[in-house]
């Protein structure tokens, strides 16, 4: 929407099964008086495409979880936040563009502001790839950097009779985890002024969680990083609980 | 034991990717590229030999290339009853709703079939195993599982194998690395008669009780085209038709607009992404929502 003043923008943590989303409105008083007077919703979309999966959320309060039903969702799922309004509505042509001389009713369901497409997959999932490694001896895991794509990742390799546990073995996904971590400091697309999405997350992450990066002094510690990243056991914290 | 691992995910990549031959190969000088579909060949050769041995040594090659020998199949849905190779081939509607609806009410029986898993062509291959084993495709699968026109019009003796094994990967669960995501929708009969039951009753539930659930089946299972263009749509470049109601706008408008073709259905869903441009399709009234789809379809066919 053509608005003079207004901004928003969006904040979206994914966890395991769904995000916790933090919309923000600057100079909005007119969507924020839209959204108290019941005419307009925060939203955000959820799409699946490979399960032909697509639903809104709608919430008067900028700051909800959404969770996503796991058995109807495929691995990369795609979000979409704005704003839009649930009736139809007259906006002041005062806070419009100058495109706009009069005040225009928009009907139900008008996008008034929109965010960027985020994708689902978690962090963890965005920095480490387990792979099957046959030339491991049985029970070995090793871990090395992959700089073949244009984000930083870090592929765990298992040996075969480990493998075929990683998607449900918690523990051993934590342990390829934390040896990224360990790595991770001698990464130069972790140095400081990297353009990497990923490294500035894990960032964000570490410093929402009060941990040192890994270039903040001698204590890196890789084991409490790769914890502030995803929790030992998901259901106490990382996991998002299913809303009554 | 779980049946869909990662590591089975990827011995069925690396068994897809060892049967099929691509033709661009532009990092492969011409001897490596003969040595190759050399290789290919022989892979081909030997599910061939399973396949016209019948059955059970197919059910058997299967099992050793997915790494399960030994391990017992449950939670998967099976066959009301033996099927013939042209319902296989084409399942008729009533088919499709006796397995689609039947395996809804089997949730416990059939607990492994949810939409992420039949949304993979390794569940559908591993249900095919199940299948094999108890008979319900007959002993003689060649004709339901590779032959085919395509297969009778083969240059020659390698083309043909070629057809056959392409036949194959898609009917057993889908071929994504030539057809991608949408192939295990489209391709594989079974497959697809599941998510056409599927998207039929959400239709019903979803289109404010303008269509049921056999109006909305019938009007899908009719033209192979258009559905492969629903579903097209749906996974690579319009997925906000995959809203409940805006699908339902579609299947109903498709259900009252007679014969559609393909490009109907497109521009019935191109007019519906773009209104969702500026507009929640979601908070869309039903009946302004149908009207759109709906025309834009009908004046396609009056234009034509």
């Amino acid at each position: 929407m053509d608005w003079k003043r207004a901004s928003y923008g969006v904040e979206i943590d994914v966890r395991r099964g769904g995000a916790q989303v933090t919309h923000r409105l600057r100079d909005a008083a007119e969507i924020e008086n839209l959204i108290a007077a019941g005419d307009a919703r925060f939203a955000l979309e959820v799409r699946c495409p490979v399960t032909q999966y697509a639903c809104i959320r709608l919430d008067a309060d900028p700051s909800f979880q959404v969770v996503w039903p796991p058995d109807e969702v495929g691995d990369e799922i795609f979000l979409l936040p704005g704003v839009v309004a649930v009736e139809d509505v007259v906006l002041p042509a005062a806070a419009l563009t100058d495109l706009w001389r009069d005040s225009p009713c928009v009907p139900k369901g008008w996008w008034l502001a929109k965010g960027d497409v985020h994708t689902s997959q978690p962090l963890a999932a965005s920095l480490v790839e387990y792979r099957r490694d046959a030339d491991l001896p049985s029970g070995c895991m090793r871990v090395r950097e992959d700089g073949s794509g244009e984000e930083p990742k870090f592929a765990v390799h298992l040996a075969p009779d480990v493998f075929g546990r990683v998607e449900t073995d918690r523990d051993l996904q934590m342990a390829g985890l934390i040896a990224a971590f360990a790595i991770l400091p001698m990464s130069d697309r972790f140095r400081e002024g990297s353009d990497s999405r990923v490294a500035f997350l894990v960032r964000e992450r570490l410093a929402d969680a009060g941990v040192p990066a890994w270039d903040e002094g001698d204590d890196w510690d890789p084991a409490r990083a790769a914890t502030a990243v995803e929790r030992l056991h998901a259901a106490s914290d990382g996991a998002l609980e299913e809303e009554a | 034991m779980k049946l869909l691992t990662p590591a089975r995910a990827e011995a069925f990549g690396e068994w897809q990717v060892d049967l099929i031959w691509m033709k661009r190969q532009p990092h492969m000088g011409a001897d490596e590229a003969e040595k190759k579909r050399a290789a290919v060949g022989s892979c081909q050769r030997e599910l061939h030999s399973a396949v016209t041995d019948g059955a059970a040594a197919t059910a058997r090659y299967l099992r050793r290339v997915l790494f399960l020998e030994e391990q017992t199949l449950v939670g998967l849905p099976t066959l009301p009853r033996r099927l013939t190779p042209g319902e296989y081939l084409k399942p008729p509607l009533e088919l499709e709703a006796e397995i689609g609806d039947g395996w809804c009410q089997q949730p416990n029986r059939a607990n492994l079939l949810t939409p992420r898993n039949a949304a993979r062509p390794l569940f559908w291959l591993v249900c095919h195993i199940n299948w094999l084993e108890q008979g319900l495709l007959g002993d003689e699968v060649y004709s339901p599982l590779m032959g085919g026109e395509a297969v009778a019009g083969a240059r020659d003796d390698r083309d043909r194998l070629e057809k056959e094994t392409r036949n194959f990967l898609r009917r057993t669960g889908g071929l994504p690395r030539v057809r991608g995501n949408v192939s295990v929708l489209s391709d594989c009969p079974i497959s697809r008669g599941w998510w056409r039951r599927r998207f039929a009753r959400s239709a019903a539930r979803h289109a404010g009780r303008t269509i049921d659930v056999d109006v909305a089946h019938r009007s899908l299972h009719r033209s192979q085209q258009v559905w492969e263009e629903l579903v097209r749509l749906g996974v690579w470049r319009l997925t906000v038709i995959n809203h409940d109601r805006t699908r339902a706008a579609l299947i109903a408008a498709l259900a009252s607009g007679g014969d559609w073709r393909r490009e109907q259905m497109a521009a019935a869903a191109q007019t519906a992404a773009r209104e969702a441009i500026g507009r929640s399709l979601d908070q869309v009234p039903w009946a302004e929502l149908y009207g759109l789809v709906a025309a834009s379809a009908s004046q396609l066919r009056q234009a034509s």
